[in-house]
This record gives structure tokens, C-alpha cells and sequence, in this order.
């Protein structure tokens, strides 16, 4: 991607001081990295992250994940009914309809429960998410703990912006 | 020896097992019912297991086919056995049955959701679904909404089951299933990190019911299941 500027984003920064070099980088169209990319200690990888980078790449898109960009790291599995996707950097907002369609799909069994929810004590998930869309104008971040409908209509309205 | 189902009429003959056992299980013949699903399994596990349609494209989806509705009986078995289970009104007053119960629901339902993108009878399983949900809301009414075990792990090395691959270096979902054989992650390497208590666990069946408690306050509860849900297929 022309015009990316590592330094302005600490994830990538982050992963450039691991060695992952940049031209590898500007060679995806979005990195689906660590949960934990922005912090200091182990980085995990969130439990569902690569489920949800697969499904990009058998759509087409050029996607990594963190074995992709060289790094071997452990997952973090909450068996919980939460969905965690990691950390997406979105780096071509072209794709944008389709991460949309392919995140709508692997939480889509969340959405589902929170719409056949028949009575207020039967459990259901939330999504957990951290996504940053990078464009030559600026980038957009979202830090999304919540309910799984309305991340999708966030990264709707983030479509109708580009 | 019985003679193998032709690879042209397994589809009918799968069709089949739904259409029989609606019918007993509507006219609550209990015991026809699980009858019916008994012998279905018998007679398609060993054509799952030995393949002998061969290993093209076609064949393969034969299998995937074969091991829907093995999956698809063992959950009427699970739904015939809860019908019978709580036919007795005051099951709610035994502890062992009503936690019986609660695990038996949640295999069902899940073998349901397995199958369901495969759902053949759309009218059926929402039917089914329905009955499920309606026992789930009653456990809520007689025991509350719950809280569950629901442990953290740190999974170092992870194969997938159908190449054998680092399971984060393929293209296999899991969950999907490949000529017959459903893909899943298998932990080569892992580490236990805790448990939470949780209100909306991952598994469900690992919730912690209040006869469990002893006087000095220390229960007992399932941390994780680590039973397939297919695993009949190949014991």
C-alpha cells in the first residue's frame, strides 16, 4: 500500500520491531494481529482470529495473520461465549464490503442468539473487537466490547464514510 | 452380513430415518423411536467409517452426507431421551436427573447446530428448537439463569485435523466439513492459565448447580467437556 507510514501506528511499528518488514506489510490488504499488539508482555492471539483470517483469505482478500507475517504465537482460548477477533488493520478500504459480509458470518450465531432470545436470562455473547481502517487521510479506530449487531453497523457506517 | 446402502440410495434411505422417527416420536412411542435411531447408527457407521464409495469429489460428499445424519440420529436420540426424562413432572425435584437432563439438552442442541446448515426439514428442526429452548427457559424458572466454569487456556501448537498443518497456516475452517470428516483444531500444546465464572459460558453444561456445595462451602463443577460430540461414530 502506497503511502502507509509505520511509525504512525503502533501495531505496526510493533511488528516491524519484530522483524516483520515493511514491504511485507504494504503486501496485505488487512492484518489480523494479537489482541494484545498495543500492549507490553506475551502477545496472544485472540481465539478467533484466525477462523475469521481464513474466511477473508478464501473470499479473496489479501489477508494475514500472525503466522503469515512470521511470528509463532500462542492463542488465547476463554471458552467463554464471547467471539474475540484481534486486532484488524484494515489497510485498503476497498475491501471493506466483504470484511463486513465475512465478520457478519462468524458472528452471526452470536447475532442470532441475541434475536431468538426468548427470555432476558438466557445467556448470550458479545464480540470483542479492535478495528483501525487506515486511510492516506487519516485512520479510524474502534474499541468494540458489546453486543454483535451493533459492530456491524458501526463497520457499515464506516463503509458509507470511504 | 447385511448388504452396504448403494451410494445412490443413501440419500433416500437418510431421508427416511427423519420421516420414522417424527412419526414415532409425534405419537410418543418413545421406545420405537430410539429403536429407529439405534439401528440407523448401526447400519451407517460402519459405511461412514470404511468408505467404500472411494475418495472422489462425489464420494466425498456422500460421506459428509452420511456423517450429518449420524450426528443428525444421535440427536434424536438425545431429544427422544429427554422426552422420556422429563415425563415425570417432579424431575425438577431429583438434582441428578435435572443436571442429567441440562447435559443431555445441551448435546442435543448442538448436535442440532451442527447439523442445521445442512437442515433438511426446516419445519422440523424449528419445531425441535422450540421444544429445546422451552425446557432451557424451565431450568431457568425452577434453578435461575446460572453461572459457569469457563476455563482460560493458552494454546501453544495446534494442528488441524485434516492436513495435519499448523492449524493457523492452512485453509480448513473448523467447524466445516471436508469429505465426510468435520475440521477441527487439535492442541498439540497448551497451557491452563484459570477459570472464570462466567454468566455466558462457552460450554454450558459446566454450570455450577447449589447441591453440589458442601457445608464448608467447596463445590464441585465441570471445567470444560472434552467429549466430542461425535465421538460415537467411531467407538
Amino acid at each position: 500500500m502506497e503511502g502507509l507510514n509505520i511509525e504512525k501506528h503502533l501495531a505496526l511499528q510493533k511488528l516491524w520491531n519484530l522483524g516483520v518488514k515493511e514491504e511485507v506489510i504494504k503486501d496485505y490488504d488487512i492484518l489480523i494481529l494479537p489482541e494484545n499488539i498495543d500492549q507490553d508482555g506475551e502477545l496472544y492471539d485472540a481465539q478467533n482470529s484466525i477462523t475469521l483470517s481464513k474466511l477473508l483469505k478464501s473470499e479473496g482478500i489479501k489477508c494475514a495473520n500472525s503466522y503469515d507475517l512470521g511470528l509463532n504465537l500462542p492463542t488465547t482460548e476463554r471458552r467463554s461465549n464471547d467471539i474475540w477477533l484481534g486486532q484488524l488493520y484494515i489497510l485498503n478500504d476497498i475491501i471493506l464490503p466483504t470484511v463486513i459480509g465475512v465478520v457478519t458470518g462468524v458472528i452471526g450465531p452470536l447475532i442470532l442468539d441475541w434475536k431468538n432470545r426468548k427470555d432476558l436470562r438466557e445467556p448470550a455473547g458479545n464480540v470483542h473487537a479492535d478495528i483501525t481502517l487506515i486511510r492516506p487521510e487519516g485512520k479510524t479506530e474502534i474499541h468494540y466490547n458489546g453486543e454483535p449487531e451493533a459492530l456491524v453497523k458501526i463497520i457499515e457506517a464506516l463503509k458509507k464514510e470511504s | 452380513m447385511k448388504e452396504m446402502i448403494a451410494q445412490n440410495e443413501l440419500e433416500k434411505y437418510c431421508n427416511q430415518l427423519i420421516v420414522s422417527w417424527r412419526d414415532s416420536f409425534g405419537r410418543e412411542k418413545y421406545e420405537d423411536a430410539l429403536k429407529l435411531t439405534a439401528d440407523f447408527i448401526e447400519e451407517i457407521k460402519p459405511l461412514y467409517r470404511s468408505r467404500p464409495y472411494g475418495e472422489g469429489e462425489e464420494a466425498g460428499n456422500s460421506y459428509t452426507y452420511a456423517y450429518i445424519f449420524l450426528v443428525l440420529a444421535k440427536a434424536f436420540e438425545d431429544i427422544t431421551g429427554l422426552a422420556e426424562l422429563t415425563s415425570d413432572k417432579y424431575w425438577p425435584e431429583d438434582p441428578k436427573k435435572a443436571e442429567l437432563i441440562w447435559q443431555v439438552l445441551w448435546d442435543a442442541k448442538e448436535r442440532m447446530d451442527i447439523v442445521n446448515s445442512h437442515c433438511m426439514d426446516r419445519d422440523l428442526f424449528e419445531d425441535l428448537y422450540t421444544q429445546l429452548k422451552q425446557l432451557e427457559i424451565s431450568f431457568y424458572d425452577q434453578f435461575g439463569k446460572g453461572i459457569y466454569m469457563s476455563p482460560v487456556i493458552k494454546i501453544k501448537k495446534a494442528i488441524c485435523s485434516i492436513c495435519k498443518f499448523n492449524i493457523k497456516a492452512c485453509n480448513h475452517i473448523p467447524g466445516n466439513i471436508y469429505h465426510g470428516h468435520p475440521c477441527r483444531e487439535i492442541v498439540d500444546d497448551m497451557e491452563f492459565t484459570g477459570v472464570d465464572m462466567v454468566p455466558s459460558p462457552h460450554d454450558m453444561r459446566c454450570r455450577i448447580w447449589p447441591w453440589n456445595f458442601t457445608e464448608e462451602n467447596k463445590f464441585t463443577a465441570r471445567v470444560m467437556n472434552l467429549n466430542q460430540l461425535d465421538k460415537f461414530i467411531n467407538e
